[in-house]
């Protein structure tokens, strides 16, 4: 399945001027015990882990459990503290819709930078990806290992 | 790729608009379609639920980027 890339219009790094930028997202559904959410995620092939705000575990009722590891190192080599949980995810847009059982991280992230990232541990390592720049598109095709969760059917 | 909003608008015609840079930092509750913003803010809980008390259950969130990303910090 095709999913377009999502386009902002941010401050140039070069000149400060409001310029379009397209970024490879998707609509990914979390579920915990008190509800989901929809949220577009960045799919990030440079990020081991998946990692969402700590507000989405929040608001739909997912209990993190602080990890005792060093946690993750960002581009910069900034520390950031996570902590885990095993939550379903889905992508609504497959038909029918793809749901998988999975560890995510959370973290504390600060306001200007949070947002959901889906790197290889819980999402890339489940799909064949490919990125078209030209077509500014991402394919994702589930493999084998991808731990489906069975819809029930309502 | 760089190309301009009129140009991305012309080559991909029915793709979402871009969230308006005004609500940079934000996040903004797009209804289903994502043709239409129902509610924008800095709290995550706040805006959903406002969107969901819009009449949409499901609203899709998005967080309104103001500058290029390279990973998290």
């Amino acid at each position: 399945m095709n999913f377009p890339y999502r386009m902002y219009i941010v401050s140039s790094s070069d000149t400060g001027e409001l310029v379009p930028m397209l970024r490879p997202e998707i609509n990914v559904r979390i579920y915990g015990p008190a509800g989901d959410a929809d949220a577009l995620a960045l799919v990030d092939t440079g990020s081991d882990k998946s990692i969402f705000p700590m507000s989405f575990a929040s608001d739909v009722g997912i209990t993190t459990t602080p990890g005792t590891g060093l946690g993750a190192l960002t581009f910069g080599g900034h520390g950031m503290p996570l902590e885990y949980a095993d939550v379903e995810l889905e992508i609504p847009e497959f038909d029918p819709p793809l749901r998988w059982r999975t560890r995510l991280y959370f973290a504390d992230i600060s306001e200007e930078t949070e947002q959901a990232i889906l790197g290889h541990n819980g999402f890339l390592d489940y799909f064949t990806a490919t990125f078209d720049g030209e077509e500014c598109s991402l394919e994702l095709v589930p493999n084998s290992d991808l731990p489906l969760v069975e819809l029930t059917p309502q | 790729m760089r190309m301009t909003l009129e140009e991305y608008k012309k080559r991909f015609p029915g793709r979402p608009d871009p969230p308006p840079p005004e609500y940079a930092g934000q996040w903004v509750a797009w209804n289903r379609e994502q043709s239409r913003i129902l509610a924008h803010g800095y709290e995550f809980a706040e805006v959903r639920a406002q969107a969901r008390a819009a009449g949409c259950e499901r609203p899709i969130m998005q967080k309104v980027i103001s500058v290029p990303f390279i990973g998290a910090a």
